[in-house]
C-alpha cells in the first residue's frame, strides 16, 4: 500500500501538468518549424546568378539561376561579375574555369554538379552506341539474397529504429539520474528523512522511490519517442513518401519496453543507494559513482553496428547490459526465443540482487547527517552486509 | 495504555558521549519534558525513542495496550523533529495528504483532519499554498499538523515552540494541554521554560548527556535548590546586625530598607523562624519564595558544569552515523 503512495507521490514530484503542457507545445512547435524548415530555406536561400559560356544546353541546380552565354560575350560576362553575375563559368580545353569575385560557400556545391555536367557532356561526344554510353552513365545495380527468412533486417531503419531507442534510453538513464541524485540529496539537506523513516521502512521507502521515479523515466521516454515518430512521419510526408512505418513488430515494441522498464528499475536501484550516501552534493567524491550507469549504454552504443557479432550476443545476455543490448539486437535482428528468456531470468535476478544491495546502502546513507560513509564500508554493505526492515 | 521506560540509555558519536546512562519512564497520558542546554543530549534521546538511531547499551521498553515491545509502534505516535523535514516546493495539502496516507488514513479522513486542524491553526486559507511560501511560524504549524492528524496515542516533540511568536506559543500550548486532557500522551523538549513550567507534569533535565534532575516541578525544585528562601516585609527598617544573630536564619540578602529573603538553617522549622523574627521587628509580610524554573535550569547547569569538565566536542546530536 506504502509502496504505491510513495511511488504515486515521487512521479507527481516530477509531473507537472503545466509544464508537461508547455513541453508538449514546444515539441509540436518544433516539430511544425523542422517540417517547415526545407521550405523556409528554398524561400530566403538566394538563387546565385551562373553565366555558362558554352554551346551546349545548361544544366539545372537548384539555388542556382544558370544561363547559357554565346562565347563571343564571354568577355561581358566577365566584366560584369559582381553586379549581374555571381559566376561565370567556361570550359577551356577540357577544363572547367570558374570565375567569381571571391570565393563563397555556395561554390563548393556548386562545382561538382557542374563537374557532373561536363563529365557527360564528354561522354556523349565519345564514338560509343547508345547501350555503352548507358552502362558508362550508370552505376551497375546490387541485389542481396538471403537463404533464411528474416535472417538479416538490418536496412537503413532498422538502424534508425536501434538508434532511437538507445536515445530514449539515454534520455532515461539520465533523467533517473537526475531526479534520483535532487530528490535524495535535497531530503537529507531538508531532513524530509527524519520525518518520512518514523512513518515507513527505508525498505518501503527505497522501493517507492524506485518505482515512482522509472516510471517518470519511462513517461520521458515514451513522451520523447512519440515526438521522434511524429517528427519522422512530417518529414517523411514533406518529403513526398507518404506515412513512415516502424519497421518493428508490436511483439518487438513490447518486449523492448518491458527490457527497458526493468533497466531502468536497475539503474535507479543503484542510483537511489548511492545518492544516499552523498552529503553535500556539490563537494561529494561519491558523486562519480552516480555516472556508472550510463557505461553499459556507452559500451552498446559502440557494438550496436554488428548486431549479429560475438560482442553484441554477450552483451544482450549479460544482465548489466541486456536492459540496452537486447531491445538494439531484436530491432535489427532475429533472436532465438531462449537466449530472450535466458536474458530476462538474468536480468530480473540481477535486478532482485541490485536492488537488495541498494537498499542496504541507502540504509547506511539515509541517516548520515555531516559526514559520509567510508568507501569500504560502502563496499561492504553493498556486498554483504544484511539490510533489516 | 502507554507507559515507556528507558534504563540506563547510552550514545556515543565518535568520542562524544552523547547520552550518558539516562533512565526514566514516561506514564500514558502524562507530558514529559526533555530539558538542557544545546547538546544536552535531548535530541539523542528523542532520536533512539522513535527508532532512528539506536542506543549503544541500556533498554527503551513500550508498554502498549497491553502488549510489551522494543519499538514504538509507527502508527501509534506522530514525531516532530528538531530539524523540521517537509517537502519545500509541495503545498500544506499535498504534504499533510502524503503524510496521512503514510500513516494508513483513508482520503475521507485525511480531508477532514485537514480542515479540522489548518482551522484551528490558522492555516486554512494557506492550504494550497508551497511550504517554501510560508513563514516560519506557519512551516512549524504545519509541522506539528503532520504529527497529529492521525489522533496518535503518543506525541514525541523536539523543540515544538522553536520559531513561533508569542501568541501561536500560547496557541500551542493550549493545544498540548487539551490533547493531555484526551489523553494523549506527550513527550517534549524545549528551552522555553516559562511554557514548560506550566505544561509539564515531569521533566528530566540534562547536561552534557548526564542525569541533573528528574520528577514534577516540585521534586526538580527541591533536588535542584533545597534550601526554603522567604521573602519577608518588616514594619520598620531592619538592623542587619540583629539578623545575623539569628540562629534560625542561614543566609539572608537586603533587598530594601524594610525587605529581605532569606534561607533556613537546616533543623530550624518555619514557625520557629516566625518566632525568632518577631523578636527582632513586627513583620509585615512573610512569604515562601518558589523560585521558576528558568532560575532552577541555570542554577542546575551552571552547578553542573563547575562539576564537570568542558566538553570539547559536544554539540553530537545532529550526528547520526
Amino acid at each position: 500500500m506504502n509502496l504505491w503512495t510513495i511511488a504515486v507521490f515521487e512521479f507527481q514530484r516530477y509531473f507537472k501538468w503545466k509544464q508537461e503542457i508547455i513541453s508538449i507545445g514546444l515539441m509540436l512547435l518544433s516539430l511544425v518549424l523542422m517540417s517547415a524548415w526545407p521550405l523556409v530555406k528554398t524561400w530566403l536561400d538566394n538563387d546565385y546568378k551562373v553565366a555558362l559560356v558554352s554551346s551546349v544546353s545548361a544544366p539545372k541546380i537548384s539555388g542556382f539561376t544558370i544561363s547559357q552565354i554565346p562565347a563571343d560575350s564571354a568577355e561581358t560576362a566577365l566584366a560584369g561579375i559582381g553586379d549581374i553575375w555571381d559566376l561565370v563559368v567556361q570550359v577551356q580545353d577540357d577544363k572547367l574555369v570558374m570565375t567569381a569575385e571571391s570565393s563563397a560557400s555556395w561554390q563548393d556545391k556548386i562545382t561538382p554538379e557542374l563537374k557532373n555536367w561536363l563529365q557527360k557532356q564528354r561522354i556523349s561526344q565519345l564514338p560509343l552506341s547508345v547501350e555503352q554510353k548507358e552502362i558508362v552513365n550508370n552505376l551497375p545495380e546490387t541485389q542481396l539474397v538471403f537463404l533464411k527468412k528474416d535472417s538479416a533486417k538490418q536496412n537503413k531503419e532498422q538502424q534508425m529504429v536501434s538508434g532511437g531507442l538507445l536515445i530514449l534510453l539515454g534520455i532515461g538513464v539520465f533523467s533517473g539520474f537526475g531526479f534520483m541524485f535532487t530528490a535524495i540529496t535535497t531530503e537529507k539537506q531538508q531532513r524530509v528523512t527524519e520525518q518520512l523513516l518514523t512513518l515507513i521502512s527505508t525498505k518501503e521507502w527505497i522501493d517507492g522511490k524506485i518505482l515512482g521515479i522509472s516510471l517518470f523515466c519511462l513517461k520521458s521516454m515514451v513522451t520523447t519517442g512519440l515526438f521522434l515518430y511524429l517528427m519522422l512521419q512530417a518529414v517523411s510526408l514533406v518529403k513526398g513518401k507518404g506515412m513512415f512505418v516502424l519497421p518493428i513488430t508490436a511483439l518487438e515494441l513490447t518486449s523492448a519496453l518491458l527490457f527497458v522498464s526493468l533497466g531502468l528499475l536497475l539503474i535507479n536501484s543503484f542510483m537511489a543507494g548511492f545518492a544516499a550516501t552523498i552529503d553535500d552534493p556539490n563537494h561529494s567524491s561519491r558523486s562519480i559513482i552516480m555516472f556508472l550507469p550510463t557505461v553499459p549504454l556507452g559500451i552498446v552504443f559502440s557494438a550496436m553496428d554488428n548486431a549479429e557479432g560475438t560482442l553484441m550476443h554477450i552483451l544482450s545476455l549479460f544482465p548489466l547490459t541486456s536492459f540496452a543490448a537486447m531491445p538494439m539486437r531484436m530491432a535489427s535482428v532475429s533472436v532465438p526465443w531462449w537466449e530472450w528468456v535466458l536474458s530476462l531470468i538474468l536480468l530480473i535476478a540481477c535486478l532482485f540482487w541490485l536492488k537488495n544491495a541498494a537498499s542496504r546502502v541507502f540504509e547506511l546513507g539515509i541517516r548520515m547527517y555531516g559526514k559520509e560513509p567510508e568507501w569500504s564500508q560502502l563496499l561492504k554493505t553493498f556486498l554483504f552486509a544484511r539490510v533489516k526492515d | 495504555m502507554l507507559r515507556i521506560s528507558a534504563d540506563h540509555i547510552e550514545k556515543s558519536y565518535s568520542t562524544v558521549k552523547a547520552v550518558n546512562g539516562i533512565s526514566f519512564e514516561v506514564q500514558s497520558g502524562q507530558i514529559f519534558a526533555l530539558l538542557g542546554p544545546n547538546g544536552a543530549g535531548k535530541s539523542s534521546l528523542i532520536r533512539m525513542l522513535v527508532g532512528l538511531t539506536r542506543p549503544d547499551a541500556g533498554t527503551i521498553r513500550i508498554e502498549y495496550k497491553g502488549e510489551e515491545l522494543n519499538a514504538l509502534p509507527q502508527r501509534c505516535y506522530g514525531y516532530l523533529p528538531e530539524d523540521r523535514g517537509l517537502y519545500q516546493d509541495k503545498t500544506v495539502r499535498q504534504n499533510l495528504t502524503y503524510i496521512g496516507k503514510l500513516r494508513g488514513m483513508a482520503a475521507a479522513d485525511i480531508e477532514a483532519a485537514l480542515i479540522l486542524w489548518c482551522t484551528r491553526l490558522d492555516l486554512l486559507e494557506k492550504m494550497d499554498d508551497n511550504l517554501n511560501k510560508l513563514s516560519k511560524g506557519n512551516q512549524q504549524k504545519v509541522q506539528l499538523i503532520s504529527c497529529v492528524l492521525h489522533t496518535p496515542d503518543l506525541l514525541i516533540l523536539d523543540e515544538p515552540f522553536s520559531g513561533l511568536d508569542p501568541v501561536n506559543q500560547e496557541h500551542v500550548l493550549s493545544i498540548l494541554t487539551e490533547l493531555k486532557q484526551s489523553g494523549t500522551t506527550v513527550i517534549l523538549s524545549a528551552h522555553q521554560m516559562a511554557l514548560v513550567e506550566r505544561l509539564a507534569d515531569q521533566m528530566l533535565l540534562l547536561n552534557k548527556g548526564e542525569l541533573v534532575a528528574q520528577g514534577s516541578l516540585a521534586q526538580v525544585s527541591q533536588q535542584l535548590d533545597p534550601k526554603q528562601w522567604f521573602e519577608i516585609s518588616f514594619e520598620q527598617q531592619i538592623n542587619s546586625q540583629a539578623l545575623e544573630q539569628l540562629s534560625a536564619v542561614a543566609d539572608f540578602k537586603t533587598c530594601d530598607s524594610d525587605k529581605i529573603q532569606l534561607t533556613l538553617t537546616t533543623g530550624y522549622n518555619v514557625s520557629q523562624l516566625l518566632q525568632q523574627l518577631t523578636s527582632v521587628a513586627e513583620l509585615a509580610d512573610f512569604s515562601r519564595i518558589q523560585p521558576s524554573l528558568h532560575q532552577l535550569y541555570l542554577t542546575a547547569v551552571q552547578q553542573h558544569n563547575q562539576q564537570k569538565p568542558a566538553n570539547p566536542i559536544n554539540n553530537a546530536e545532529g550526528d547520526a552515523a
